[in-house]
């Protein structure tokens, strides 16, 4: 069960691990994109932050879609209109709910990794988002539905997302400004599939201090 | 004018590109800019909420085309459009031209007074200017790209293409058969339209190529059996396809005289069988399937949706397989041939793979991804503007609809004609009959499909002229051709001159009239010349037809349909809500009797949550009665909804496809039983519920003389009796002149029924078609039946032509079309019997 406090303390804490990591994130786009991966984050959360004061007494949809909107119009590269619809499609799965069961915490967490593929028409192999995103959610999924906590589901998607991002590092990009480099892309780890891991472990960190 | 918006990640570059065009046009173009952040320490980058502004700041309905440099301004021009209503949306084009040279194309278009296509075309081609002068020699580029393998190992063969449809339809077909026999990766391209390589695999690809007849194409192959490959395809190409004087089917009506009968007026007739009396003048309106927008979701079994994915592609392949049998015993093969093109959609990978990548990667259901591959295929055939490729996107929606239908277990939809109109359709399935609007449908006209068909049955009681089973001329009629329906002689009239046109009005408005006077005398008693009176009953599916059927004349329901209420929808209706729809037909009928027949589904509706699935002999399989005495949870549910709604009132009920007198003693113990549990419920119902048999089957009419003693009443449905004493399907036009009603073997078994009905002293009716056919009507007043249960809108005429027959003659008639050995025989008796008159 996830209440809309929990929600804003998961976007809060994003909008945390974000600013640590910025440099991190910066230098992994640095050796196969256009360097500006973790200032394009950190400002996209910092206008995601001074939007939620405004929002923080409603539903939990609308909380989700400011995200989403302060991301699309704040963080000026790819990541901006991917993450973006990320939280929008989300939004639109839980509407007006003031919390979600732990089925519907996988299920709008899927939603939003559907919107986000949709918008990228990219697929897991291509060194993006996708490639740590997408196996963590599905593994949250079965976790909830084989019944376990949503703790200790959470705990095991941030390490199958953690492992995805590790998986990037051999791949080739196919998509985004990495694509260019074609086979130079190898070896680096990607940065947008880092910034998805560090916004998964905001939710498991969220979770936990319920 | 066309707007233009720029989305760039430097604002630079944007304004830049922009003052470079406008000095082109004298700063005369509608461009607005959407580019760089707001963040003076990192100026780079897009954003969809400028991009939204900057496209509603040049919009109107004249359409804008967005040009973006590359990445995240994609990304944020697609999240952008998502802002605009869908009305706004179709006029927004997201444009793949390259920057500066696709802006200043599009400008001078724009301004040059272009509309939305040819502007985002004349961007799209900005690039030709540079390539040529370049001397880029793209052709090589292309190969080197596409052809995988060695080099060396690369054959190659140009090729012209001789016949007269070019690559599509059916030698598409077999040019992609062909090529599909080899290892060998095999790629070809228009020379004469420089195409790119496309995979010879692939039906959809081949036919974007849009090879006509007399261009230049380039095949190339690599890998183990490429040199054979190359050999069978250019002996293929050599050959003509075999095509030689078949190739018709393209050809206009106008220019074909072969098969279309020339009269003295010089009008192109087509004959078919005349299923539905009347006569309609109209525009042709041809009766396609579309892809119906379905529901995206997510899933999380990849391995089932495929699996659904893969067993619906299966059932189509597997019904075009038996359709292309059925046809190549009545056609030559070249025509039968056309299944195999169908065949190949449904193995082509552009298709098939591409849906479970798309199933694969975005973990959406089946309908999502078959639609997003269909429609982006379609969306291609269309980018490709030529006449005979759009053609073949016809055969891709068919056989996208019928995958689609699998999959969502639902009819295929069609669109409704905007103005009234005449429906050419190929054949007419119950299921989708059943979606006709009569409103907007002056006649019917059936490539396939016969008198007793069910779509047949369905124009009738809507009262429209219909032809059926006219063959393959009538599909090559075209939209909004002028026709002329004579449901009455079995013709159309294709583009009829102002002579015939008049000669028709005149046979329309004497039809109107005798229609008139018929109505005026509809609520008066259904009495034959000499004083025999018979009960006049409406078949209806709808509480709301019964209105209507009262104004019409109708005594009474002798069949209310429960079938309309079962299906379409995805649980059985609650007991509830069976009982408020019954007590509300038995309360409009005020005191006259409602026949109410149980539930008569089986394999040919198939119905899932019935479990009602497709059988190969659905007439022969799990339906009717038989199916309620299994589901006994389903029967049960719909007689306690009966039975309450019986006290009280005038209901009768009646069991559909009797085939055993074990089987109505079954049913009985049944209604005991529900009667007993209602008690003990504490309801109302009605105890003493006449209830009936319907006679449908050879072993009922046998038996006839023991299960009249099971029962109150008899009701004969001579449909399923004609299809099941001639043995002849009445789905299948093949057969369509042996399942006749009129056959003396169908008509003993009417007139004996009738007769063990009366030495019990018990009524009978007749449901069936015959009831309402004014031939027959002589005969069954002849053998005695005591009512006539036809469809609403026939009972008016049917009366005012029972005010002009002798019972006492139509007896005699009776007797001598019992001696009768063919249903030609009998129908030649009584239309002699009616003339005389």
């Amino acid at each position: 069960m996830l209440s809309q406090n929990d929600i804003i303390r998961w976007i809060k804490t994003s909008a945390t691990l974000i600013a640590e990591n910025k440099d991190h994130l910066t230098d992994l786009d640095r050796a196969i994109g256009d360097a500006d991966h973790g200032n394009n984050m950190d400002r996209g959360f910092k206008k995601v932050l001074a939007q939620l004061d405004g929002v923080k007494e409603k539903d939990i949809g609308s909380i989700l879609k400011s995200v989403g909107m302060a991301l699309i119009s704040s963080v000026g590269g790819a990541a901006g209109p991917l993450y973006g619809t990320f939280f929008m499609q989300a939004a639109n799965a839980v509407n007006a709910k003031q919390e979600l069961s732990d089925t519907e915490v996988a299920d709008f967490l899927l939603a939003g990794t559907h919107g986000l593929i949709n918008r990228g028409k990219t697929k897991p192999g291509d060194k993006t988002i996708v490639d740590s995103l997408q196996p963590a959610v599905i593994t949250l999924k079965e976790h909830i539905d084989a019944g376990e906590d949503i703790i200790e589901a959470m705990r095991q998607a941030v390490i199958r997302a953690e492992q995805g991002v590790q998986e990037t590092i051999p791949l080739v990009a196919r998509k985004g400004r990495a694509s260019y480099l074609g086979e130079r892309s190898a070896g680096h780890q990607d940065p947008g599939a880092t910034s998805a891991y560090l916004i998964l472990q905001a939710l498991l960190e969220a979770i936990k201090s319920h | 004018m066309v707007g233009i918006v720029i989305v760039a990640h430097s604002n630079k570059l944007a304004e830049g590109v922009r003052d470079l065009a406008q000095q082109m046009v004298q700063g005369k173009a509608a461009i607005a800019i959407a580019a760089g952040t707001d963040d003076p320490a990192n100026p780079l980058g897009t954003d969809a909420s400028k991009i939204f502004q900057a496209i509603d700041s040049v919009y109107s309905d004249d359409g804008v085309v967005v040009l973006m440099d590359l990445g995240s301004a994609i990304l944020s021009a697609e999240t952008a459009l998502d802002f605009f209503p869908d009305h706004q949306k179709e006029n927004i084009y997201l444009c793949e031209a390259p920057l500066v040279e696709g802006v200043l194309s599009a400008a001078v278009q724009a301004t040059g007074g272009g509309n939305i296509e040819s502007v985002t075309e004349e961007a799209r081609n900005a690039l030709n200017a540079k390539t040529s002068q370049l001397g880029i020699d793209t052709t090589l580029k292309d190969a080197e790209q596409e052809v995988h393998g060695p080099a060396d190992s690369t054959q190659e063969i140009v090729l012209p293409v001789r016949n007269k449809l070019g690559l599509h339809a059916r030698p598409a077909a077999q040019f992609v058969s062909t090529a599909s026999k080899f290892k060998a990766e095999i790629f070809v391209k228009n020379l004469s339209k420089n195409t790119d390589f496309v995979n010879a695999k692939s039906i959809n690809q081949i036919i974007t190529l849009g090879v006509r007849h007399g261009h230049q194409i380039m095949i190339a192959a690599a890998g183990s059996d490429a040199s054979d490959a190359i050999l069978s395809l250019n002996k293929l190409i050599d050959s003509n396809f075999n095509e030689e004087e078949n190739a018709s089917i393209l050809t206009p009506l106008s220019q074909k005289d072969k098969g279309v009968r020339e009269s003295k007026q010089n009008r192109n007739v087509l004959e078919g069988i005349p299923v539905s009396s009347g006569i309609a003048i109209g525009n042709a309106f041809i009766y396609r399937p579309v892809i119906p927008d379905v529901q995206e979701y997510g899933i999380t079994d990849i391995e089932i949706e495929i699996t659904r994915f893969r067993n619906a592609l299966d059932e189509v392949k597997k019904d075009i397989e038996t359709l292309q049998r059925e046809t190549k015993k009545s056609m030559d093969a070249y025509d039968a041939s056309i299944f195999e093109s169908h065949l190949l959609y449904l193995n082509d990978p552009a298709l098939v793979d591409h849906t479970r990548d798309i199933i694969t990667e975005q973990l959406i259901n089946a309908e999502a991804a078959w639609e997003t591959a269909l429609k982006e295929m379609i969306n291609s055939y269309k980018s490709i503007g030529d006449q005979i490729v759009r053609d073949r996107e016809v055969d891709l929606i068919d056989i996208g609809s019928q995958v689609m239908s699998k999959l969502t277990g639902k009819p295929r939809t069609h669109p409704d004609p905007d103005e009234p109109s005449i429906l050419i359709a190929q054949e007419l399935n119950p299921s989708e009959t059943a979606q006709l609007n009569p409103e907007k449908i002056l006649a019917l006209c059936a490539e396939k499909g016969n008198k007793t068909s069910h779509s047949a049955i369905v124009a009738r009681s809507f009262g429209i002229p219909a032809v059926f089973g006219i063959g393959e001329r009538l599909l090559e009629i075209e939209e909004t051709t002028t026709l002329i329906v004579d449901g009455n002689e079995g013709i159309v009239i294709v583009e009829p001159d102002n002579d015939t046109l008049k000669t028709y009005r005149k046979h329309q408005e004497t039809d109107t009239a005798a229609k008139q006077k018929a109505v005026t005398r509809t609520l008066d008693k259904a009495v034959s010349v000499d004083g025999t009176v018979v009960g006049i009953m409406a078949n209806v599916s709808y509480t709301s037809d019964i209105k209507y059927a009262l104004e019409h004349g109708a005594e009474g329901v002798g069949l209310f349909r429960t079938e309309f209420l079962h299906m379409n929808r995805t649980t059985l209706p609650s007991e509830e809500d069976q009982y408020k729809v019954y007590k509300e037909a038995a309360d409009l009928l005020g005191n006259r009797p409602l026949t109410i027949r149980t539930v008569d589904i089986g394999g040919d509706k198939p119905v899932p949550y019935l479990n009602i699935i497709k059988e190969p002999n659905p007439y022969l399989g799990w339906r009717g009665l038989r199916y309620c005495l299994d589901q006994i949870d389903v029967f049960k549910t719909q007689l306690r909804a009966i039975l309450r709604a019986a006290y009280d009132r005038n209901v009768l009920l009646m069991f559909p496809m009797v085939t055993t007198v074990r089987e109505m003693r079954a049913a009985s113990a049944i209604i005991n039983e529900v009667k007993q549990e209602l008690s003990q419920d504490g309801y109302t119902f009605n105890d003493t519920i006449k209830i009936g048999a319907m006679i449908e089957t050879p072993s009922a009419v046998m038996m006839a003389h023991r299960l009249i003693n099971e029962v109150d009443f008899f009701s004969i449905g001579s449909n399923d009796l004609t299809q099941y004493v001639l043995a002849a399907d009445r789905t299948n036009s093949k057969v369509a002149t042996l399942g006749d009603p009129f056959d003396p073997a169908v008509l003993k078994m009417i007139h004996d029924t009738i007769v063990v009905a009366h030495n019990a002293g018990k009524r009978i009716g007749l449901c069936g078609e015959m009831a309402g056919d004014r031939l027959a009507l002589p005969l069954l007043l002849g053998f005695g039946l005591d009512e006539f249960s036809m469809s609403p809108k026939l009972i008016s005429e049917w009366k005012e032509a029972l005010r002009s027959i002798s019972a006492i003659k139509a007896k005699e008639l009776a007797r001598e079309a019992l001696q009768c050995i063919a249903a030609d025989d009998v129908k030649h008796l009584c239309s002699e019997f009616l003339k005389d008159i």
